[in-house]
C-alpha cells in the first residue's frame, strides 16, 4: 500500500461508522451518510483526488489517484447520490464552462450540494443521440426550448440539467447540437417521473420544455459544438465506470460467494464471474497504465460492455443460486431487474458492440 | 512504479516481444504444423535455445533473466505465430521444477517434456523412484528430462526424470489433435520404478499452487492462439466481398467479432494480471485462483475464436489449406492441457469462497 492509500483509509477509518463494513446493506440505504459522504470527501480532496485543492482533490497523479478510487471501492465506500453530477457534469463544466459557469456551477456539482441531471434521450433519439429535436432558438440573447427529454435519471431532484438541443436545423445532424445549463426550476419545466418495474437505486423522468427561456450566458462549450461535449463529458466517465462496474459485479456475488452450500454446477458459475470480475478491474487497469504511459489504449473500448454484462450476470447467478431462497428476499430479484438497466444506459450493448468493431477493429461503418 | 502498472508492460517487455515476435514468424508456424500434419517432426529448439528463450522468467539466482510478465508476453508471441518449437512444454517443465524447488540449470539446455499423470513415488532410497502406469508427455520425443506431477491416492510429487533412464518406456499413441505438439504416453515403472533425478514430495492440496506459473504460461499461449485467430478473421472480413460489399460490414459479422475482442482482451488481462500475482513472495492463495482464471479463460477464449474464425472463412474454412483448423487444433489440444475450463472455474470459486470466510 502507498502512502497516499494509507493516508486514505485512515480518512476512511475517521468517517465511517465502526461497523460500516458489517451493516453495509442497511448502510447502502443511508441518505444521510452517503450525502455527509460526498461532502467530507470533496472538503478534505479525496474525492476526485486528481483535480486540485479547492476542487475536491488534492493534484495526485493518475496512477495515485487510481490507487485511492480502488481502495475505496475495496471498502466499498457509501454510494453518490447523485453520481452524474460528479462523474458527468462537473467534469464538462470543468473542461468547457466559462469562468461565471465554473465559479457558480463546479463547486456544489462536484460537492453534491446541487444535483444534475443530463438531458440527452428523447422519444425519438435513443440510441441514435444525434436524431434529437428539442429545439433551441436564440434572439435577444436568450434561447427558447421547446421540446421532450426522456429517461432522465434524477431530474425529478435535482437543480441543473445539462441539456442537449439542437440549434442549427440546417446543420448535419451532428453538427448542430448545443449543450444548455437547464435551470430545472425554470418556467415551462415539467417533469414527470417514470414508474420503474421495481425499486430502482434511481428514479428517471420525462422532461417537457414549453417555450423554456435560458439566458445565452447558459451556453457550454460552443454554440453548435454540443456534440463535443457530449462525447468528452461520456468518455470521462467511461474511463473510470468501470471501477463502480467491478465493485458492483462483486457486490452482486456477495450472496452467492457467502451462501452456505453450492453445486459444482453452481461453483463453476461463480468461477466464471469471479472471472469476469477480474476481467474488468484488470483492463480498466491495464488501459490506465497505457495511458499514463502514452500508450495506444484499445482495450478501454470492451470495459463497458464487459462491465455491464458482469453486473447482469452476477445479479442472474445470485438470483438463481438463491433458488426458493430469493421469495423472502426482495433484494435478490430488485438486484436483478437494476442490473438490465446496466446493458442500455450510457450506450446500448450492442452500440458497444457497433464501436468496438468499427473504431477498435477497423471494420467498415455503417450497419446493413 | 505499483505493480499494476506492469499490466502495460513496459519498454524492456514490448521490445522483448517485438523481437520474439518477428523471430517466430520466421519459423513459418502454419506450415509447419500442416507439416507435422502429414508425419514430419517438428524441430526449431535450436532457434529457440540460440535466442535465449529458455533463460526468460526463469529467477536470475538460477542463472536466468527476466520477469514473469516478459514470459507471458513472450508465449504469447509464440501462441500468435503457431510456433512448433518445444517452448511451451519446457516452459511449463521450468515453472514447475521453480514452484516445487528443484530447478537446475543445466535443465534448460535441452528441450523438456512435462506431463501430469497417476502414480505414486516411492521415497524409501531418499531420492524417489517412481511408478507410473500412463504419463502423457507434451514434447515427449526429443525432450531431455520429463518433469512430471504425479498425483497418488494422499500425495503428490513433482519428479524431474531421464526418458533414457531404466524403466522408462514409450507407449506409443500418435498425437491426433495437434501433432506439431506431440503428447505421446510412456510408461514408467517395472518392478523396481524409475530412478529420479529430483523429487519433491507434497500434499495433495498443494497442486494448483504447483501448477500457478504453468498456468499462466499455458493462458498466454492460448491468448496468443486466440488473438492470431482473430487477427486473421479480421483480415478475411475486410477482404472477402458478397452481396456487393465486405462482408465486415454486415452487424452479425461485426458483433460477433466484437465479442471476440472482447474475450481476447479480457483473456490478455487476466494472463497479465496472473503474471504480476505470481511475483509475490512466495505466491499465495490469490495467485493461484488469479491463473486458475487466467487458464480457464484463455483456454474457452481460444477455441471459441478459432471456431468463429472458421465460421467467417465459408467453406474455405474446412480445408486443409487454410489456417482455421491449425488455430482449433492448437486451441482444443492446448485448452486441456491443465484441465477442462469448468474444473478450474470449479477450483477458483472454491478458493475465493475459503478465503471469504477468512477474511470475515
Ligand atoms: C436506468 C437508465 C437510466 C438512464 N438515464 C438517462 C439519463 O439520465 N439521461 C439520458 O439522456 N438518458 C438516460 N437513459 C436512456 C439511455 O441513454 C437510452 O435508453 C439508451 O441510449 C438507448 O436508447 P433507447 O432506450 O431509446 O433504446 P433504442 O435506441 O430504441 O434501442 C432499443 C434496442 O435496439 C438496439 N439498437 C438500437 N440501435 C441499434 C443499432 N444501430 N445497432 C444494433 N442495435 C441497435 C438497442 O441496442 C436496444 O437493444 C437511461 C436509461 C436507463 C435504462
Amino acid at each position: 500500500m502507498t502512502d497516499v492509500t494509507s493516508e486514505f483509509e485512515a480518512f476512511l477509518d475517521g468517517f465511517l461508522p465502526a461497523d460500516y463494513a458489517e451493516n453495509y446493506q442497511r448502510y447502502r440505504r443511508d441518505v444521510k451518510l452517503r450525502t455527509e459522504y460526498q461532502a467530507t470527501a470533496y472538503d478534505a480532496g479525496w474525492l476526485i483526488p486528481e483535480w486540485g485543492p479547492g476542487e475536491g482533490g488534492r493534484d495526485l497523479s493518475v496512477p495515485d489517484a487510481l490507487a485511492v478510487k480502488l481502495a475505496g471501492a475495496r471498502r466499498r465506500v457509501p454510494r453518490l447520490m447523485n453520481i452524474q453530477g460528479v462523474g458527468v457534469a462537473a467534469p464538462a463544466i470543468r473542461a468547457f464552462g466559462t469562468a461565471a459557469q465554473r465559479e457558480r456551477l463546479l463547486r456544489p456539482a462536484a460537492r453534491g450540494d446541487e444535483w444534475w441531471a443530463l438531458g440527452m434521450s428523447e422519444p425519438g433519439a435513443g440510441s441514435d443521440l444525434a436524431a434529437l429535436r428539442t429545439t433551441a432558438t436564440l434572439a435577444d440573447g436568450v434561447f427558447t426550448v421547446n421540446g421532450q427529454k426522456v429517461w432522465t435519471t434524477q431530474a425529478d431532484e435535482a437543480r441543473w440539467c445539462t441539456l442537449y438541443v439542437r440549434t442549427d436545423p440546417e446543420a448535419r445532424p451532428h453538427r448542430g447540437i448545443s449543450c444548455l445549463v437547464l435551470d430545472l426550476r425554470s418556467p415551462g419545466v415539467e417533469v414527470r417521473p417514470i414508474r420503474t418495474a421495481g425499486p430502482a437505486v434511481e428514479s428517471f423522468s420525462e422532461v417537457f420544455l414549453d417555450d423554456v427561456k435560458v439566458p445565452e450566458e447558459a451556453l457550454l462549450g460552443p454554440l453548435h459544438g454540443g456534440w463535443g461535449v457530449a462525447m468528452s463529458s461520456l468518455e470521462h466517465e467511461r474511463d473510470m465506470i468501470w471501477i463502480n462496474t467491478w465493485l458492483e459485479t462483486t457486490r452482486a456475488l456477495e450472496p452467492t460467494l457467502t451462501a452456505p452450500e453450492l453445486s459444482e454446477h453452481q461453483l463453476v458459475r461463480l468461477g466464471r464471474s469471479l472471472a469476469d470480475a477480474e476481467g474488468v478491474r484488470l483492463t480498466g487497469l491495464r488501459t490506465a497504465a497505457q495511458r499514463w504511459a502514452g500508450l495506444p489504449s484499445p482495450a478501454s473500448s470492451i470495459l463497458k460492455l464487459l462491465g455491464s454484462e458482469s453486473v447482469q450476470r452476477a445479479a442472474l447467478l445470485s438470483l438463481e443460486t438463491a433458488g426458493a431462497r430469493a421469495f423472502d428476499d426482495p433484494a435478490l430479484f430488485d438486484e436483478r431487474l437494476e442490473s438490465l438497466g446496466a446493458t442500455i444506459y450510457g450506450g446500448t450493448s450492442e452500440i458497444q458492440r457497433n464501436i468496438i468493431a468499427e473504431r477498435t477493429l477497423g471494420l467498415p461503418k455503417g450497419t446493413p | 512504479m505499483t505493480d499494476w502498472q506492469l499490466l502495460a508492460p513496459d519498454e524492456d517487455a514490448l521490445a522483448l516481444a517485438d523481437t520474439a515476435r518477428a523471430q517466430f514468424r520466421s519459423l513459418h508456424g502454419a506450415a509447419a504444423m500442416r507439416a507435422a500434419l502429414d508425419g514430419g517432426v517438428p524441430d526449431g529448439w535450436e532457434t529457440v535455445a540460440d535466442g535465449g528463450y529458455a533463460d526468460i522468467g526463469i529467477p536470475e539466482d538460477l542463472g536466468g533473466i527476466g520477469r514473469m510478465i516478459d514470459l507471458v508476453v513472450m508465449l504469447e508471441e509464440a501462441g500468435r505465430a503457431l510456433l512448433t518449437a518445444p517452448l511451451l512444454a519446457s516452459a511449463l517443465a521450468y515453472r514447475t521444477q521453480v514452484a516445487a524447488g528443484v530447478h537446475r540449470e543445466d535443465f534448460r539446455r535441452a528441450p523438456a517434456g512435462f506431463g501430469i499423470a497417476e502414480g505414486v513415488v516411492d521415497m524409501d532410497d531418499g531420492n524417489g523412484r517412481c511408478h507410473v502406469e500412463r504419463a502423457r508427455v507434451l514434447g515427449g520425443p526429443g525432450a531431455a528430462a520429463f518433469t512430471l506431477i504425479v498425483k497418488g491416492p494422499d500425495r503428490a510429487w513433482v519428479v524431474v526424470v531421464d526418458p533414457e533412464a531404466e524403466g522408462v518406456e514409450p507407449v506409443g499413441q500418435a498425437t491426433l489433435i495437434d501433432p506439431s505438439r506431440p503428447l505421446p504416453v510412456f510408461r514408467l515403472g517395472g518392478e523396481a520404478g524409475v530412478a529420479c533425478a529430483e523429487c519433491r514430495e507434497l500434499p495433495l492440496g498443494d497442486l494448483d499452487r504447483m501448477l500457478a506459473g504453468a498456468r499462466a504460461c499455458v493462458a498466454a499461449d492460448l491468448v496468443g492462439t486466440a488473438a492470431g485467430a482473430l487477427d486473421a478473421a479480421v483480415a478475411h472480413v475486410l477482404q472477402r466481398r458478397q452481396f456487393g460489399r465486405a462482408i465486415g460490414t454486415f452487424q452479425a459479422v461485426k458483433h460477433r467479432l466484437a465479442d471476440a475482442y472482447t474475450a481476447v482482451e479480457q483473456a490478455r488481462s487476466l494472463a497479465y494480471g496472473a503474471a504480476l500475482s505470481l511475483t509475490g513472495e512466495p505466491p499465495g492463495d490469490s495467485a493461484t485462483r488469479d491463473c486458475l482464471l487466467a487458464n480457464a479463460v484463455a483456454a474457452e477464449t481460444a477455441v471459441r475464436v478459432a471456431s468463429l474464425f472458421t465460421q467467417l472463412m465459408g467453406a474455405m474454412g474446412v480445408t486443409f489449406e487454410a489456417d482455421c483448423h491449425l488455430f482449433l487444433r492448437r486451441a482444443h489440444q492446448t485448452a486441456c492441457l491443465l484441465g477442462e475450463p469448468d474444473d478450474l472455474y470449479l477450483a477458483a470459486a472454491r478458493i475465493e469462497r475459503i478465503e471469504r470466510r477468512i477474511s470475515r
